[in-house]
């Protein structure tokens, strides 16, 4: 092979991983409020990995979301931020049509929220390492 | 005469044509790559059970069941698996392939999903829920 063909072969390949991006991967509990139920049984928690994202509120405040960190809304409206060292949510099924997922899950946002519509169970992620209060 | 009764006939038939194809007036945006169990997907009022290989359109809402499992992968290979007992209505989808002015809007209303951007510019992606809007950034 032609010298400069090899170096341009390998001048492409050397190129092709910095133009490939990594696909971000946004995980959502999401718990709808209903009339008599606990705020903090209810709300939203989304995670971010391979990338990051931005979470806007309803009233307008603006929270980045770094890779490996979740967001939680309680249903009062207290928004919190926690690390994550896993996925939050798990469908993996036990063979039987079971699937299971996390809770809304810790921090001022968090507290006990768990999805128990059909077979879930969970937490898959219950220990969050840390987590921080940001103010609505 | 003959003439005067055709014309009712013809306008039923056209009526009726209509009202069957009206649930593929939306664009189709993507598939189901897997379905477990009971997934309904409403377009247009049009309600059909979703099974692998459905087609999915802009301005459908997909529902779960329990213990229920879709696996939807749009035409920019985007993936969104909606977990059970969950709803999410997708509102948008413009593939600019390698351009910028893509976008993709979906709208969760309860439940769990995992969403897995495609092959558009990250910007491009947004979830809507009723506590906020995520927007990826990269």
């Amino acid at each position: 092979m032609h010298q400069f063909t090899k170096a341009f072969v390998l001048a492409a390949l050397l190129a092709l991983p910095s133009t490939v991006s990594m696909a971000a991967v946004v995980e959502v509990v999401l718990i709808p409020c209903t009339p008599g139920m606990e705020p903090s049984a209810c709300g939203l928690k989304a995670s971010v990995s391979g990338g990051s994202a931005t979470f806007t509120t309803a009233d307008g405040q603006v929270i980045t979301v770094a890779p490996g960190t979740s967001v939680s809304v309680s249903g009062s409206g207290i928004v919190s931020q926690s690390i994550e060292a896993g996925p939050i949510v798990n469908f993996a099924g036990d063979g039987n049509g079971a699937l299971t997922t996390a809770s809304i899950g810790s921090g001022a946002g968090g507290g006990g929220g768990q999805l128990n519509g059909g077979n879930f169970t969970g937490p898959t992620n219950p220990t969050n390492n840390s987590s921080r209060s940001v103010s609505p | 005469m003959y003439r005067e009764k055709r014309i009712p006939i013809l306008t039923f038939a056209i009526l009726f044509a209509l009202q069957s194809t009206a649930g593929f007036a939306e664009p189709k945006i993507g598939s189901a790559k897997d379905v477990k169990n009971n997934v309904q997907g409403v377009v247009s009022g049009n309600s059909q059970r979703l099974s692998k290989d459905s087609e999915v359109f802009t301005n459908e809402v997909v529902r779960t069941g329990a213990a229920s499992l879709a696996d939807l992968v749009f035409l920019d290979q985007t993936t969104l698996t909606v977990g059970p007992v969950s709803e999410v209505h997708l509102d948008k989808f413009v593939y600019d392939q390698g351009g910028s002015s893509g976008s993709v809007v979906i709208q969760a209303t309860r439940g769990t999903f995992r969403f897995v951007t495609g092959s558009q510019d990250s910007k491009v992606y947004q979830i809507k829920t009723p506590y906020g809007t995520l927007g990826i950034r990269g």
